[in-house]
């Protein structure tokens, strides 16, 4: 019985044509299904990528463009990089100083006002700060500049003001000019100002000399060659587009200080030659001296600060 | 997904077998030439590989199967064909074979496998079982029936092996 049927199925072949026709038809179908599915998932994977990619990259480059700088100067020097959403992006030390500070604290992608606020209490603790010590600070912005120049000038001057009410604070704005030459010389844009002052009256110092000198070690440095030497400062030669003026001006007669920050608005109409006559004495009344305080120290500074957005 | 030729090489080796399991269950030409596109479509479609030789086709053998009962479920939705044309076929045989076949297509439909699994491809009744996903004493069951119509069919004159 075996071989009966397996002979009979033996007989039993696909036909040439089914076969032929089989294959023709299986290959389109499946190409077919292939062609459908292939393109559809290739374009589609094609967009999410493209979109993935624009949407990141975008996103990436909007967070880390920097577009305002804080720095400060107490004696450690640290510049703190901020990008378009208040977010820190980098913190730079200037100095030795500098350096210690940042190897504590970890500032990057806190919020400026947080890290301004970490940066101050670690150098309190760390007991840079003194009573009558000397914090300086400028800012600059590449953006928006009016609201946000007193946005940061206020937290910059609030969290000092906690930290350390009897500091002495100064902020200025600076411009890209300055910023660029301070930045060169590896200096915070601060003592870089107070340096080429110094480099007036003395014109032998170096840069190199003072980078690790604290900003008040600078003005004593200067106030003492100026009240020994000649008064070289009367030229009042300009510096990266009068930047320098004022603080000059402070040096040679009285110490500008004051405990509020200095930069208030409204005070367009001084001009370096006012400074020159007037003495401030301490700290008092004149910051806020915003309609008719031309002498007074507070429109010393704003005219400085108002000169330099102006040239931003 | 396959290529071309190994499609062309697949149709070419497994054809025989495909068709004769067509031949058991379905008589239509065309309802053959259904199942073998859907067999070799997913043949070539199929992306897991086989382990070996002997598993593609026991693979080959269960797809057809299956494709073949679809295809009969279908088949008799769609229309009703009368008895005559069941006999109708395609193939030129000699009165001896066609005899021995109708034989086998007078089977009950589910012993028509078995036989043909057991008798052509020579498959053992433990085989079967797994090709077919049925227990092994199913098989023996209906192997041992089968062979007895047949038997009783074709004049009882062949022996056993």
């Amino acid at each position: 019985m075996k071989d009966r049927i397996y002979n009979a199925f033996e007989n039993i072949k696909a036909e040439e044509q089914l076969k032929e026709d089989t294959l023709k038809s299986i290959l389109e179908k499946a190409d077919k299904r292939s062609y459908t599915f292939g393109r559809k998932s290739i374009f589609a994977v094609c967009a999410s990528l493209f979109l993935l990619l624009f949407v990141s990259g975008f996103s990436y480059n909007l967070y880390f463009t920097d577009s305002a700088y804080i720095d400060i100067d107490v004696n450690p020097s640290i510049e703190l990089t901020i990008n378009r959403f208040n977010y820190v992006i980098d913190a730079h030390a200037y100095n030795e100083d500098g350096n210690k500070i940042l190897k504590a604290i970890d500032l990057k992608y806190k919020s400026y006002d947080k890290a301004v606020a970490v940066l101050i209490g670690k150098m309190e603790e760390e007991g840079y700060l003194q009573d009558d010590g000397l914090v300086s600070a400028t800012l600059r912005t590449d953006w928006a500049a009016e609201g946000r120049l007193r946005n940061l000038e206020q937290t910059v001057a609030d969290t000092i003001q906690k930290i350390r009410s009897n500091c002495r604070q100064e902020i200025y704005t600076v411009d890209s000019v300055t910023k660029e030459s301070a930045h060169e010389e590896d200096v915070s844009p601060a003592k870089y100002l107070a340096i080429l002052k110094l480099q007036e009256v003395a014109p032998s110092t170096t840069m190199e000399e003072c980078k690790n000198h604290s900003i008040s070690e600078i003005r004593e440095e200067i106030h003492s060659h100026v009240s020994s030497g000649s008064d070289h400062n009367k030229s009042h030669s300009s510096h990266e587009g009068n930047n320098s003026q004022s603080e000059e001006d402070n040096d040679s007669g009285v110490k500008n200080e004051s405990n509020e920050h200095q930069n208030e608005e409204g005070m367009n109409e001084s001009n370096g030659h006012q400074n020159e006559e007037v003495k401030n004495e301490g700290n008092g009344h004149q910051n806020e001296a915003a309609g008719n305080g031309e002498y007074s120290q507070g429109a010393n500074h704003s005219s400085h600060s108002k000169g330099q957005r102006e040239h931003e | 997904m396959k290529n071309e030729q190994e499609a062309g090489l697949a149709i070419e080796k497994y054809a025989d077998t495909v068709r004769r399991i067509c031949f058991v269950h379905l008589k239509d030409y065309h309802d053959a030439e259904d199942v073998f596109q859907e067999v070799f479509l997913k043949y070539i479609l199929r992306d897991v590989p086989f382990d070996n030789e002997t598993h593609e086709k026991a693979w080959i053998i269960r797809v057809t199967v299956n494709a073949c009962k679809d295809n009969l479920k279908s088949f008799f939705k769609r229309k009703i064909t009368s008895i005559d044309e069941l006999t109708t076929e395609p193939f030129y045989m000699d009165d001896y074979t066609q005899d021995t076949l109708e034989a086998v297509l007078k089977l009950p439909q589910k012993y028509r496998d078995v036989i043909y699994l057991f008798y052509f491809e020579g498959y053992t009744a433990v085989e079967i079982a797994s090709i077919l996903n049925k227990k092994e004493n199913t098989i023996y069951t209906w192997l041992s029936r089968a062979k007895e119509q047949l038997k009783s069919a074709l004049g009882g004159e062949l022996d056993e092996r």
